[in-house]
């Protein structure tokens, strides 16, 4: 299998702190893996130095065989990383459908010029987009929630949806911090199936998970990081079947 | 009569005003203290234009909103990188930096003195020169800028303009460049302000500084979070009443002298009773923070 991210001697140090000291891992297509450890071991700045958040000190992180440690987190959310807060964002004041519809990829109403010069074609994939939405709520078993406020919902849902809205955004490798936490055991159940489904559907996940059982339960690599430094990995079979 | 014509006019120019506030603080959610600003160039890029080089109104009106564009373009670019508070406190900067510059630079806005002379608009060989005609004038902008939002608000951008102002963050990690959301309201902002500041130097014929100082900028501000931001009622209902609040009290045949203070206080009373017990405004859909 080719690998979709590679990380090399990866390094980030500030004021004398080494969050991330020497990591090096590659990430398949179409695979999950999981990276656990302590708190403070250095995963959210993994994910930080992964997103463009934070500069890489030295190393390398490649996507797709593109080097991308030097490149800005807006441009490394375009070449389609994706990554999912802890906390659930998203735009609570617009409906859920809406905010699906905000979340995809480059479409002609992401630009102002095309109101005027493109108005029908942008007005049309604008419908488009609505449908392609409620189809996904619906393919989540979420449709009944399509016309609430997002704000409105509890948490179990708003992180449903902000789930949804990256699968909107159409990205191929989606970071998942703590994607469990907060939530109860029939929301983790839809939640790992709905991990599964874009799997299944070609998206690749890197998830950081303190419920260790649940996410290993779904996930193809097991990394634990220790200080800043990977202390195991586990290729382990694809154990899920279906 | 005139006089009902004249006091439709200043609703007419606040309302405008109140939905240019309405589209940074609303849609946006950028409080913003240099409303006066795009509103006074507007007003001076007008007068000038037409005072000094004798240009036809719509070439005035039309140089004075490609201002109010360029301006809003420099300094969306420079402010638009900042978030919350820091952007109020550069719109203050600009607020201080624009009254500066009209104050001082006498050779071309007269000072404090002022530029007068101000011919009136001629639309199709119709000349606009009394309170009626200009209530009309007045009028069809409105009608134009409502129905602009009465479209734009069920456009994708700004659907997108409104995710910006709810999560930035979120805008970013799914690709999309939240300052490009952020200039291009406060570049509508700045045009709408711009159209009612050339009403305003028109009608009145005579401007200087003082009518658009902080004082003023903080005063279409109130009005927006008065009225209510995000719907296209909200800072109109703010602009009514900030209009007619000082007609209803000389109904109650209250003198000029403290009528004119009194309507300051209960303006400001009504805003301390709307943040304490209404906090999204009268018409208002999200509260502002």
């Amino acid at each position: 299998m080719s690998e979709i991210l590679k990380t090399e001697n990866l390094n980030k140090s500030f004021d004398g702190i080494e969050p991330v000291k020497d990591v090096s891992f590659s990430v398949s297509k179409n695979s999950i893996v999981l990276i656990t450890g302590e708190n403070g071991a250095g995963k959210t700045t993994l994910f930080n130095l992964i997103t463009g958040l934070e500069k890489t000190t030295k190393g390398k992180i490649s996507f797709n065989d593109n080097s991308i440690e030097s490149k800005s987190a807006l441009q490394i959310a375009q070449l389609g990383i994706i990554r999912l807060y802890q906390q659930p964002r998203l735009f609570k004041n617009l409906l859920v459908w809406e905010n699906l519809v905000a979340s995809a990829h480059s479409t002609l109403g992401n630009i102002f010029l095309n109101l005027i010069f493109k108005s029908k074609s942008s007005k049309q994939e604008d419908k488009l987009l609505k449908q392609k939405a409620i189809e996904l709520l619906t393919k989540f078993g979420l449709q009944n929630l399509s016309h609430q406020t997002a704000g409105d919902l509890s948490y179990g849902q708003q992180k449903l949806i902000s789930f949804c809205m990256i699968t909107m955004n159409g990205s191929k490798l989606v970071l998942l911090d703590e994607p469990f936490s907060g939530l109860n055991p029939q929301i983790i159940e839809k939640f790992s199936n709905m991990i599964l489904q874009m799997r299944d559907e070609g998206v690749t996940f890197l998830i950081i998970e303190h419920n260790v059982p649940k996410a290993l339960a779904i996930s193809d690599k097991h990394i634990e990081i220790k200080e800043g430094v990977i202390n195991k990995i586990d290729n382990r079979i694809i154990a899920w079947v279906n | 009569m005139n006089y009902i014509f004249h006091i439709l006019v200043m609703l007419e120019i606040y309302i405008l005003l109140a939905l240019s506030a309405n589209q940074k603080v609303g849609l946006s959610g950028l409080i913003s203290l240099a409303q006066a600003v795009f509103y006074g160039i507007g007003a001076y890029i007008t007068a000038i234009t037409i005072t000094k080089f004798g240009f036809s109104y719509w070439l005035a009106l039309s140089i004075a909103i490609l201002s109010c564009v360029i301006v809003a373009l420099i300094f969306s670019y420079i402010a638009g990188k900042v978030r919350e508070l820091y952007f109020t406190l550069a719109t203050l900067a600009l607020q201080i930096i624009f009254f500066a510059v009209v104050y001082n630079w006498i050779p071309v806005t007269n000072g404090s003195y002022g530029i007068s002379g101000i011919t009136n608009p001629k639309i199709f060989g119709l000349n606009i020169n009394s309170p009626i005609s200009f209530a009309l004038f007045g009028g069809i902008w409105v009608l134009i800028v409502i129905l602009f939002y009465k479209w734009f608000l069920k456009t994708p951008i700004n659907r997108l303009i409104q995710a910006t102002r709810d999560d930035q963050i979120a805008v970013l990690s799914l690709g999309k460049n939240p300052n490009y959301y952020k200039r291009i309201s406060i570049i509508l902002s700045a045009i709408i302000a711009g159209i009612a500041g050339s009403i305003y130097a028109t009608y009145t014929s005579y401007i200087d500084p003082s009518s658009f100082t902080l004082d003023e900028s903080i005063l279409i501000l109130s009005i927006v979070l008065i009225g209510g931001a995000g719907r296209i009622i909200g800072p109109i209902t703010g602009a009514i009443i900030y209009i007619l609040l000082p007609e209803l009290l000389k109904f109650m045949q209250m003198p000029d002298s403290i009528a004119a203070n009194m309507r300051m206080i209960l303006f400001g009373l009504l805003l301390v009773l709307i943040v304490r017990f209404k906090p999204k405004g009268i018409f208002g859909k999200y509260v502002i923070q």
